[in-house]
């Protein structure tokens, strides 16, 4: 009996602060829709943010160049320190070997946050080539750049992986290899599999609350900005697949067992 | 963590590092010193490997504790 009222009040208390939640919720995406509204009335401030729209797409390729720069800069400095790290390395002191791991790491993140904001910024000076006097010089310029910064990243990522494998010898799926993330994720032992599964888990905790967050930012902008049905519909696409890739996996490998034992 | 380790004492005696104990027991460094910090249990195979390996009992490496919390 006592279990009994121990689980309901730890329910209620659960319960409760869902329900807080949501009300910081409503209240959020109130606020905000507020002042999206304030801000579309005041017709100098939706002339600002115009404008600095404006001088993003117009200098996207300078900021492109720039954050290829900085990032290609920074792996190589991490890059070098992390070799500089390892020569002294003992084999033993582990303080060490994590601090040349986190440096290989960090590159890793910077690589892929580089790809995704590359892309994102070249594809946005795409809408600068039309205005261009001679937009096949353009095009050519827009390709180079592009090969540019697949090049550094091929380059730094081939380098980095090959100096992760000196560091633990039973890695051997070379970066280059098509089926290069499934036969990593195989080649793992069950420690690291388990760091990748909660890496795994959070990716879909977070994801579950920023879906309805850019949901409700693609509704603002498409009662405030105009923005149009795409990107509500695009967001949603997106919350779609993210569902059912989790629910076939959750019955693949709920069910599995069971099938097997039918067999 | 109920479950404590001593694979750290034993892979001294042993007289290897983390790497080495890694290849003679089938896994990688990182297992290993997750294993060590008492981040991560280790499957039944993995823990009998170890105690094959270190040459001791599984409840020589490892040894459970009740969760006094």
């Amino acid at each position: 009996m006592q279990i009994d009222d121990m689980k309901k009040n730890i329910r209620k208390d659960s319960n409760f602060k869902i329900v807080l939640e949501f009300i910081a919720f409503t209240l959020f995406a109130t606020l905000v829709g507020y002042i999206s509204g304030t801000v579309m009335d005041n017709g100098m401030i939706k002339a600002c943010l115009v404008s600095v729209c404006d001088v993003f797409v117009r200098y996207a390729l300078h900021f492109y160049l720039a954050l290829n720069i900085v990032m290609c800069s920074l792996c190589i400095g991490l890059y070098i320190k992390s070799k500089k790290l390892a020569e002294n390395w003992d084999g033993e002191d582990e303080k060490q070997i994590n601090k040349i791991e986190f440096c290989l790491d960090i590159v890793g993140s910077i690589i892929s946050l580089t790809v995704i904001a590359g892309i994102m910024l070249w594809m946005l000076d795409f809408s600068n080539i039309e205005g261009c006097a001679d937009s096949r010089t353009a095009w050519i310029i827009h390709t180079v750049l592009f090969s540019c910064m697949f090049g550094w990243i091929y380059i730094v990522r081939g380098k980095m992986m090959s100096f992760k494998q000196k560091l633990n010898c039973e890695d051997r799926i070379h970066v280059l290899d098509l089926r290069f993330e499934r036969k990593y994720f195989e080649s793992r032992d069950e420690g690291q599999k388990m760091i990748i599964y909660r890496a795994t888990h959070d990716v879909f905790k977070g994801l579950s609350y920023i879906n309805p967050v850019l949901m409700l930012i693609a509704f603002i902008g498409k009662i405030s900005f105009d923005t149009g049905n795409f990107p509500v519909v695009i967001v949603l696409v997106a919350w779609l697949m993210e569902m059912m890739i989790y629910t076939r996996a959750v019955f693949k490998y709920k069910y599995r067992d069971k099938n097997r034992k039918a067999e | 963590m109920p479950l404590k380790n001593h694979l750290k004492e034993l892979r001294a005696r042993l007289g290897v590092n983390q790497q080495e104990m890694g290849a003679r027991v089938g896994t990688s460094r990182q297992t290993i010193s997750q294993i060590e910090r008492g981040d991560y249990s280790p499957s039944v195979t993995l823990a009998l490997k170890i105690a094959k390996t270190c040459g001791v009992t599984v409840e020589e490496v490892f040894e459970y504790t009740e969760d006094e919390s």
